[in-house]
């Protein structure tokens, strides 16, 4: 079971209403690189890890990730509070305001929904852990996309945050592929 | 040191020694203390990776409120890094002291944080339910 804790990973102080970066950022909340992906991609595939390591892994950063979720839509709404109809326009939002208002919604920048395609979850294990160590790679060039996109310091602290998270995983993930690969025979 | 020569745990300092992450040894494990840690995304020395010239930059706190928490996230952030590696060296006793100790203390001021500002997870009591009242963590500065 989950329990939800009130607090974020990493403190969040946006007060400048930034359209243009939040049309950015949605997509690490929606997008193919993005935290939920992130999230049910480990989540689905620790019921297929062999051991206990790898189940407490993937079960550890499936965790984790929901949190970065969380962030990343508080970003965006922190982003987006406030703003007026014109506003939205001008950030070439209006699209995206014709399905969804001012609500925080699971899209990329172009606003495509979330789709579960881009990930993967097989029972075999070098494939997802391949997957996971891409999947990791793709979210750290992504957040350094945004950070070059970003100019304010309130919003390029946290994005530099979770990048960062992105290295510390990848490097878990290919741990414990190498360790699988020297100990399982494949 | 958290540690001194002998092993023993000194709570009154940071966690800024050092663990090695392949060997597990603890004489060379490199480790930064909580502010530094949760500022920089990584509690592992050898894992830090910094994006072109970009400094890590993180808000302060404004208020007693935000400092009390910023301590707990920083000890949660402590607590979360650990258990990634630990998950895969469940045998470092070494990582594991400091992991209990930063566990320890994150329940200790996560309690005390509550009976002044309200639940941080639901079974946190306080006199009355303020679950509902006390602040969601998108709503406001954190």
């Amino acid at each position: 079971m989950f329990k939800y804790c009130k607090k974020l990973p990493y403190p969040l102080s946006i007060s400048k209403k930034d359209l243009r970066m939040a049309k950015f950022i949605v997509t690490q909340f929606g997008g193919p690189n993005g935290e939920l992906g992130a999230a049910l991609r480990y989540f689905s595939q620790k019921f297929s890890m062999p051991d206990d390591r790898g189940r407490a892994l993937l079960n550890d950063i499936a965790t984790e990730e929901l949190g970065h979720m969380e962030m990343v839509a508080t970003m965006v709404h922190m982003l987006t509070k406030g703003a007026s109809v014109k506003e939205i326009e001008e950030a070439g939002l209006s699209s995206y305001f014709a399905e969804h208002g001012k609500g925080v919604y699971p899209c990329d920048s172009n606003g495509i929904p979330f789709n579960a395609r881009a990930i993967e979850s097989t029972s075999d294990v070098f494939t997802n852990l391949s997957e996971d160590m891409a999947a990791e790679q793709k979210a750290r060039a992504t957040y350094e996309n945004l950070i070059d996109l970003a100019d304010d310091k309130d919003v390029i602290g946290p994005l530099l945050f979770l990048r960062q998270r992105e290295i510390v995983h990848f490097n878990r993930f290919k741990e414990l592929y190498d360790l699988y690969k020297k100990e399982l025979k494949s | 040191m958290l540690f001194d020569t002998n092993g023993f745990i000194n709570p009154n300092e940071n966690y800024d020694f050092a663990i090695n992450i392949i060997s597990g040894n603890p004489n060379t494990l490199n480790i930064y203390d909580k502010e530094e840690a949760l500022k920089k995304g990584n509690l592992f020395k050898d894992l830090y990776d910094p994006y072109k010239d970009y400094k890590p930059y993180m808000t302060t706190a404004k208020n007693e409120r935000q400092d009390k928490l910023l301590d707990i996230m920083q000890l949660e952030f402590v607590v979360n890094d650990l258990n990634l590696y630990l998950d895969l060296h469940p045998e470092d006793r070494y990582a594991y002291n400091i992991f209990k100790e930063a566990s320890e203390k994150l329940k200790e001021k996560s309690e005390k944080y509550s009976k002044v500002y309200g639940p941080l997870e639901l079974c946190d009591l306080t006199s009355e339910y303020e679950w509902t009242s006390s602040m969601f963590p998108w709503e406001g500065e954190f």
